[in-house]
C-alpha cells in the first residue's frame, strides 16, 4: 500500500530514477581514461640523447619498441617507418604497453612515468603519448563535460565524486541514526529524570549553528574526509533522538507492549523488537532528508578545504577548484554544483514522498 | 493445592494530588484447575490486582502491603529476572482488546515463537512448530497459515483465539483473563468462553477471570470475588452469591442486572 503510493508520487519516482543513475554508474568505476595526445609541431623537441621510445602498435596489444630515436639516421626516417594508424585508445592499452615494455627489459622504470618518454608517429606527426588531457577543455564528445585545470576529465571525476558524497552520506547518515536510536529510545522508554537530562542536551545540541561547529572541530582535529564523515554524523543524532523519543512515547502505551511484558520480554527487547520496528517508517523518512543534508554539509566543508582532500573528487572541492576559472572554464564548477543540486533534491523528493506515502497509517487507517 | 493465594494485598498510585487506594487489602485464593472471577464496576481496582500479580504495575503505583503466594513461593520478594521468567511462562495474561495486544508489524506466528524463545531453550523453526501446536490447540483449523498472517488480516474472535494460544503456548499454571470477551460480539463471546472451558479441562490450568459482565461469570466460573472501590466485598461459590447473596452492594449489583432483563 505504502509502495503503491509512493510509486504514484511524481516527484519521488523522479528522485529515484536521478539517484539509480547516478550511483549505478559510480558503482562502475567508471573513469573515462580516454588518451590524449599532443601534437608536436616541432619534432626537435625531443631531447635526442634521452632513451625515447617510440612506439609502434604491431597487432592487438602488442606494441613494437624503438629503443632509441637516435638509432635513425634522422627523425624524418623514423616516421617513415613506423607511421602507425591506431593510436593508444585507453588505459588499458596503455597497460599493455606498458606490459610490452616490460617483456622487453624495462623493469626498471616506473610505469607511471614511462608514458612522458613514449612518442607516436600518426600519419607523419609525432605525438607524445599522455593518459592526462590538455587542461581546461571545454564539452566536447571526448569529455562531455569538458576539462579541468589539470586536464583531467570533469564528468569522471563528478562520477567518481558522487561515491564520495554517498559514502559520507551513508556513514554520517548511520552514526547519527545509531547514536539518536539508542539515546532516543532510552529517553522515551525509561522517562523520568534521565529523559529530562537527554532531552536538555538535546535542546542545548539543536541550539548549536552545525556548520560552524563543524569547522571549529575540523580545526581541532585536522582536515579530512573520514573525519568529516563521523563529525557530521556526531553533530547530528540530536534530531533523530529527539523523533525516536516521541515515537517511543505514544508507542508504549501501546496494548502489544503491556502483552510483550506480561509475556516476560525484557526492556531491551521491548525496546529492539517491538518499539523500534514500529518506529521504522518516521524513521526512513527522517534517515532520507538527514542524507540530503549530511551531503550537503560534506560539500560545504570540501568546498572550504576541510573535508576530502585534493587529490581526491569530491564536489565540494571542485566546486572549489572551479571558482577561479567561473569566467573562463564554467564547467568545472558548474558540472558538480548541478550534481549536487540534483542529489540533494532527489533524496528530498523520496524523503518527501514516503513521508506522503507513510502517512495514512500513522494517522490510524490501516 | 492452591495456585495463587493472595493475602491482605495493598496497591496503591502516589499521585500528585494524593494517594488512590486502587487495591486495598484483598484475600483469595485459587485452587488447580478452578476459575475465579472478580467482577466489580470500572475502577473498582480489579485491573490494577491483576497487574500486581504480574508485577507490572504502571507508575506511580506500587504494592505497598501483602503476599502473593504462587506455588507458595511469594511473589513479591522475586526480583525482576526471576519475576521475568514466571511472566508468560507460569502465569499469562490475556487482555480486553486483542488487536493492540499484537505487535502490529510482525506475523503471528512469530510473534508467539517468540515467547517460546524467550522461555524454552528452542531454536526458531521448533518455536514456529509448537506454535503452530497451539493455535490447533484453540482450535484454529488454517493454522499453518495463520502462522503468516499479520494481526490486522484477522478478525476480532479469530485474533482473540491466537491471543490464548499465546498465552497458554508455554503451559502455564495460572491464565490472567482482563475482560477477554468485552471487545467480542455475543456469539464470539460465548465461543471463547466454551474455548476456555475445554482447554482447562485439557491442559489444567486456573483462570483469573476478570469482568463486568455477570453473565460470563454465570457462564464459566466456579467461584466469583465482588469488588468495590478497591476491597473484596464478597466472594464464594458462584450459584451461593447469585442465589443467595449477603453483601448490599452484591445485591444492588443483581437487582440492577434483574431490572434491566425486566
Amino acid at each position: 500500500m505504502v509502495y503503491k503510493a509512493f510509486s504514484r508520487n511524481k516527484r519521488a519516482l523522479f528522485g529515484v530514477s536521478v539517484l539509480l543513475i547516478l550511483y549505478s554508474l559510480a558503482g562502475f568505476t567508471f573513469i573515462n581514461t580516454q588518451a590524449d595526445y599532443r601534437w608536436l609541431p616541432n619534432p626537435n623537441e625531443i631531447h635526442t640523447g634521452e632513451k625515447l621510445y617510440l612506439v609502434q602498435q604491431s597487432d592487438e596489444n602488442k606494441y613494437a619498441i624503438l629503443e632509441n630515436l637516435n638509432d635513425f639516421p634522422s627523425l624524418k626516417e623514423a616516421i617513415k617507418n613506423f607511421d602507425n594508424k591506431v593510436p593508444i585508445n585507453d588505459r588499458d592499452e596503455y597497460k599493455a604497453l606498458i606490459t610490452t615494455l616490460r617483456d622487453m627489459g624495462y623493469e626498471d622504470e616506473d610505469p607511471s612515468d614511462i608514458y612522458k618518454k613514449v612518442y607516436f608517429i600518426q600519419y607523419g606527426r609525432v605525438y607524445k603519448v599522455s593518459l592526462i588531457s590538455v587542461e581546461n577543455q571545454p564539452p566536447s564528445l571526448n569529455h562531455p563535460f569538458g576539462t579541468d585545470d589539470f586536464g583531467r576529465d570533469v564528468f569522471s571525476r563528478v562520477i567518481y565524486a558522487s561515491r564520495i558524497s554517498l559514502t559520507v552520506g551513508f556513514i554520517a547518515v548511520s552514526i547519527a541514526l545509531s547514536i539518536g536510536i539508542v539515546v532516543g529510545s532510552i529517553s522515551g522508554y525509561y522517562g523520568g529524570i534521565m529523559d529530562q537530562i537527554i532531552m536538555r542536551i538535546v535542546d542545548i545540541w539543536m541550539s548549536i549553528p552545525g556548520l560552524v561547529l563543524l569547522i571549529a572541530m575540523v580545526s581541532v582535529f585536522g582536515p579530512g574526509l573520514f573525519k568529516a564523515m563521523i563529525l557530521i554524523g556526531i553533530l547530528s543524532w540530536a534530531s533523530t533522538a529527539r523523533l525516536i523519543r516521541g515515537q517511543i512515547l505514544s508507542l508504549k502505551e501501546q496494548g502489544f507492549i503491556e502483552a510483550a511484558r506480561a509475556s516476560g520480554a525484557s526492556d531491551m527487547r521491548i525496546i529492539f523488537k517491538h518499539l523500534l520496528p514500529n518506529a521504522m517508517a518516521p524513521l526512513i523518512v527522517d534517515a532520507t532528508l538527514f542524507l540530503a543534508s549530511a551531503i550537503l554539509l560534506e560539500a560545504g566543508l570540501s568546498f572550504l578545504g576541510l573535508g576530502a582532500q585534493p587529490p581526491t573528487a569530491s564536489w565540494g572541492n571542485m566546486l572549489t577548484d572551479g571558482q577561479k576559472y567561473l569566467r573562463t572554464a564554467w564547467w568545472i564548477a558548474v558540472y558538480p554544483g548541478i550534481a549536487i543540486f540534483l542529489t540533494v533534491i532527489s533524496f528530498n523528493f523520496i524523503g518527501d514522498g514516503l513521508r506522503d506515502a507513510i502517512d495514512p497509517r500513522l494517522k490510524g487507517v490501516r | 493445592m492452591m495456585i495463587i493465594q493472595v493475602n491482605n494485598l495493598k496497591s496503591h498510585f502516589f499521585t500528585e494530588e494524593g494517594i488512590v487506594k486502587a487495591v486495598d487489602g484483598i484475600n483469595f485464593n485459587i485452587a488447580e484447575g478452578e476459575i475465579l472471577g472478580i467482577v466489580g464496576e470500572t475502577g473498582c481496582g480489579k485491573t490494577v490486582t491483576a497487574l500486581s500479580i504480574m508485577r507490572l504495575l504502571p507508575e506511580p503505583g506500587r504494592i505497598i502491603d501483602g503476599e502473593i503466594f504462587f506455588k507458595s513461593e511469594d511473589l513479591l520478594k522475586k526480583d525482576e529476572d526471576a519475576m521475568r521468567r514466571i511472566r508468560g511462562k507460569e502465569i499469562s495474561m490475556i487482555f480486553q482488546d486483542p488487536l493492540t495486544s499484537f505487535n502490529p508489524v510482525f506475523k503471528i506466528g512469530d510473534q508467539i515463537a517468540e515467547i517460546l524463545q524467550i522461555h524454552l531453550a528452542i531454536n526458531k523453526k521448533e518455536a514456529l512448530e509448537k506454535a503452530q501446536e497451539s493455535l490447533e490447540l484453540v482450535k484454529i483449523h488454517k493454522s499453518e497459515e495463520m502462522l503468516n498472517q499479520y494481526p490486522h488480516e484477522l478478525s476480532g474472535g479469530m485474533r482473540q483465539r491466537a491471543m490464548i494460544a499465546m498465552a497458554i503456548a508455554c503451559n502455564p499454571s495460572l491464565l490472567i483473563a482482563d475482560e477477554p470477551t468485552t471487545a467480542l460480539d455475543v456469539t464470539i463471546q460465548s465461543h471463547i468462553l466454551e474455548l476456555i472451558r475445554d482447554l482447562i479441562k485439557e491442559l489444567n490450568f486456573s483462570v483469573l477471570l476478570i469482568t463486568h459482565n455477570l453473565g460470563v461469570v454465570a457462564e464459566i466460573c466456579d467461584r466469583v470475588a465482588i469488588m468495590n472501590k478497591g476491597k473484596i466485598v464478597e466472594q464464594g461459590d458462584v450459584n451461593q452469591i447469585f442465589n443467595a447473596p449477603s453483601n448490599e452492594y452484591t445485591k444492588n449489583l443483581l437487582n440492577i442486572i434483574h431490572s434491566l432483563y425486566e
